[in-house]
């Protein structure tokens, strides 16, 4: 039998969670979200610079937090309560069961909304966990959850940072965290398939944080094409789709598994080139002609 | 019967009834495999059971066995053992992070050695998982290695392969000092010590030495226990002088890891087994008295090994206890069981426990995500579980032949062995695989594994009682603790790390060979000669036994 997988594992699930639109677990509670113990160490908006996977896998951190101007890791988005029966316990819970709180309790909507970013922005190079009190200060009474957010680079490691993520997304500036795809292109056509980057590096598709699996009626790219135009007409904030803009969607098989991710472009007419930045509207406006960021 | 009586004078009417053997090899002409076996038994035989005398022999035997074991260590490049996550526990008490890949799937392709200094607050440091203090006897050559590490240019910080070079330091002065310990001539000491470096030298053990985890205490601990417990026996020098090492080396062993905990009762016998010269020295009867004074020291130091054990695992961190209950009902007993549903009846869990059979605690469908799991804590313990195996001895029969079956697949293929760019992706080391070969070739018949135990066992009784010679007792220590040790693994710690969990129980049958070889040499010395001597006592110009059988 293949030993245990380390605790990174189910937060970088999470992270993945953070692409698919409502594939997240259940919202935390109203209760669980506003509740704030009176443990004054732990805010939101908190900064911490966290470089190992020990570090980010543990139940608890006990490490300080430095000012989000300087070079930092992780960001807490959330602060909750551990609910009913756990925190019940007089002893703190196994770290796998706090990790399967985790999912609960700092949910990827939560952190989205932090972002401020929308129903149908995606980020990348992001993993959520979540730290709960040490073993002492559980006896001592505390329940607090802390949950951060960890800026990774490609390859899932901690990417430093010195940029507050508080409403990252609905900054110009968002292309970094944003996520897109980068597509195949040969002779001028591209490849169906496509690989995850941040959309400040050069890319084919902006992702619109909507998917669905593909079964035969979607294999032509035009019904693809008409099943993402509304996801990506919210995406864009408009009614009608604008002329210099394409829907494009590309297809992820994961598995086995064939799902059709939506997506948008600008219109080429020279044909599909690589572009840089992204189509997401600065907070309050619709699509802009340029790609911010 | 008809008696031959060649090379003596035989009467002529005896003469010509007598077969003459055509090959029997006792003609005035032997054979080519008896003049082989004259040879071997000349230059390799044990001779008379002589003591101490071989100074030299034994510094140049403990220079070659750590110099062969550096260069199969390091000649063309390092190879080690891949870190699955849990190394950091136990080295970062030094105050050092290890600089590898951040995605487990990454990190254990290769090895990693480099920790660089980066001390580790709170639960980031400790046993995965809680963050509780992990002690071992291991952390005394991570420390001696962090001292050397900067001497090699590998940084600040600690280098496993500077841990590797002070392990086979180690092993080299082992060497030197059985050398030293065992009875015979030198050419039979150094054969046997060989044959340990042989043992020691394969991948599926040397490679620990460089590896974050704490099985080269394990090995070195076991290997200088041995050591101490021959000198003990051979009792040349005064009691508190030859039990002190067996005391060091019995902590130091059984703080290897927990599972090392086997070797109390092992430890405990070997100590009241007193050595030869207490018992017959005087030849003749001791006084009641006096005979239980004998056994004073032996049981004091029984007493400090024992207390230690006790507070060693103490202080064992709660979660590895959690874990290991977790999975010896989910990972072993759940899986295997005909009627899990009753199973679980019996320990007083709810039936719904049965869906997380065959689960770790970290799996998806892990009992720990039941709302009933406090069910399980409350409910669950070692003494339970220890209860229904007593009440299912037929359980444990299924259970060994898995566990053997897993001691006899040591390469930890889900872990690599070279350094990056320097081998495959989980790519193992084959530099010297002579008990990987021995155990997959028991694999066809792996009751010849029980087997050749049994064997040894049984000649070291043989060696014990009709030669007098201690290595007949360590033979005995070594079966009986190589035993001890899998069933402790198999019934508490083995799932589902059990191919790496009874290395140490692979290592005390590898053990066996070398084992048999001095064994049978002695046996076959010659007649029994009454308890082995000294140099000082043996009488010079003896006749070798083993030229004359």
């Amino acid at each position: 039998m293949r030993p245990e997988l380390p605790a990174v594992l189910p937060a970088l699930a999470m992270a993945a969670a953070l692409i698919l639109t409502g594939c997240g677990a259940g919202p935390a509670t109203d209760a669980e979200v506003g509740a704030v113990s009176g443990d004054n160490a732990v805010r939101v908006g908190q900064c911490y610079l966290i470089s190992t996977p020990e570090e980010y896998g543990a139940s608890s951190h006990t490490g300080p937090a430095v000012a989000c101007s300087e070079p930092h890791t992780t960001q807490t988005f959330l602060v909750a309560a551990v609910p009913q029966p756990l925190s019940g316990q007089a002893e703190r819970p196994l770290h796998e069961q706090l990790q399967n709180l985790t999912a609960r309790l700092c949910p990827a909507t939560e952190l989205r909304r932090y972002l401020g970013g929308a129903e149908r922005d995606a980020t990348t190079g992001m993993a959520i966990t979540g730290y709960y009190p040490t073993r002492a200060a559980w006896s001592a009474g505390s329940r607090t959850v802390r949950c951060d957010v960890l800026t990774t680079t490609a390859d899932l490691a901690p990417r430093e940072t010195k940029a507050d993520l508080k409403d990252a997304l609905a900054r110009p500036e968002s292309a970094p965290i944003r996520l897109c795809y980068t597509q195949e292109i040969t002779d001028g056509v591209l490849g169906s398939e496509g690989t995850d980057t941040p959309c400040s590096e050069p890319h084919t598709t902006e992702d619109v944080s909507a998917w669905f699996g593909q079964d035969a009626s979607l294999v032509p790219l035009a019904a693809q094409q008409e099943r993402c135009l509304p996801f990506v007409l919210d995406f864009l904030n408009v009614d009608v789709l604008p002329a210099d803009v394409e829907v494009r969607p590309i297809v992820r098989v994961d598995g086995g598994a064939r799902a059709v991710r939506c997506g948008v472009a600008p219109r080429q007419s020279a044909g599909p080139e690589r572009w840089t930045g992204t189509l997401a509207p600065v907070a309050g406006t619709v699509s802009g002609e340029v790609a911010n960021g | 019967m008809v008696e031959t009586t060649v090379g003596k004078s035989a009467k002529p009417d005896v003469e010509e009834f007598a077969p003459v053997p055509v090959r029997s090899g006792m003609g005035p002409r032997p054979g080519p495999l008896r003049m082989a076996g004259r040879f071997l038994a000349r230059t390799f035989g044990p001779g008379e059971l002589t003591l101490g005398g071989v100074r030299t022999p034994a510094l140049v035997a403990g220079l070659v066995s750590a110099i062969a074991m550096l260069v199969r260590l390091f000649v063309p490049g390092p190879v080690g053992v891949a870190d699955q996550g849990d190394g950091n526990g136990l080295v970062c008490s030094l105050g050092v992070s290890n600089v590898r890949p951040w995605d487990y799937a990454d990190f254990t392709r290769f090895i990693y050695p480099s920790w660089t200094p980066h001390p580790l607050v709170g639960e980031a440091c400790g046993a995965a998982g809680s963050g509780e203090p992990v002690y071992s006897s291991q952390l005394a050559f991570l420390w001696l290695g962090k001292l050397l590490t900067p001497l090699f240019g590998w940084g600040g910080g600690l280098d496993m392969r500077a841990v590797g070079i002070v392990c086979c330091l180690v092993f080299g002065l082992l060497i030197a000092a059985l050398v030293a310990v065992l009875p015979g001539r030198a050419s039979f000491r150094v054969l046997i010590a060989a044959l340990v470096t042989v043992v020691m030298a394969d991948g599926v053990f040397a490679d620990f030495f460089i590896s974050p985890y704490p099985e080269p205490a394990a090995f070195l601990g076991t290997l200088g226990l041995l050591v101490a417990l021959l000198n003990y026996w051979n009792g040349a020098r005064s009691r508190w002088v030859t039990i002190l090492p067996v005391v060091g080396a019995g902590v130091f062993t059984i703080a290897a890891k927990p599972e090392m905990v086997s070797w109390l009762p092992v430890l405990a016998l070997a100590l009241l087994w007193l050595p030869q010269g207490s018992t017959r020295r005087s030849g003749r009867r001791a006084p009641e008295g006096s005979r239980w004074r004998r056994f004073a020291m032996p049981l004091l130091a029984i007493m400090a090994i024992a207390a230690f054990t006790v507070a060693f695992m103490a202080v064992q961190p709660k979660r590895t206890a959690e874990l290991n209950l977790y999975n010896a009902v989910f990972a072993e007993l759940l899986p295997h069981s005909p009627t899990p549903e009753e199973d679980l009846k019996w320990l007083g869990l709810d039936p719904g426990f049965v869906a997380a059979s065959g689960t770790t605690v970290a799996s998806p469908r892990s009992a720990a995500l039941n709302p009933k799991f406090h069910e399980f804590q409350e409910e669950m313990g070692a003494g339970k579980l220890a209860g229904f195996y007593l009440t299912h001895p037929e359980r444990l029969i299924g259970m060994g032949e898995r566990g053997i079956t897993a001691m006899l697949t040591p390469e930890l293929g889900y872990i690599g062995s070279f350094m990056e760019g320097q081998g495959q992706p989980f790519a193992k080391d084959h530099r010297f695989p002579v008990v990987l070969g021995l155990l997959t070739a028991l694999k066809a018949a792996p009751v010849a594994l029980v087997a050749m135990q049994l064997l040894t066992l049984l000649l070291g009784l043989a060696v014990a009682f009709r030669k007098k010679a201690a290595v007949g007792r360590l033979a005995v220590v070594v079966v009986a603790a190589g035993w001890l040790q899998f069933w402790v693994v198999v019934l508490w710690s083995g799932q589902p790390e059990i191919y790496r969990q009874l290395l140490l129980s692979g290592f005390h049958a590898a053990l066996c060979v070398p084992l048999l070889v001095a064994l049978i040499s002695i046996l076959a010395s010659g007649p029994e000669r009454g308890q082995q001597q000294t140099a000082s006592q043996a009488t010079p110009g003896l006749r070798d036994p083993a030229v004359s059988a």
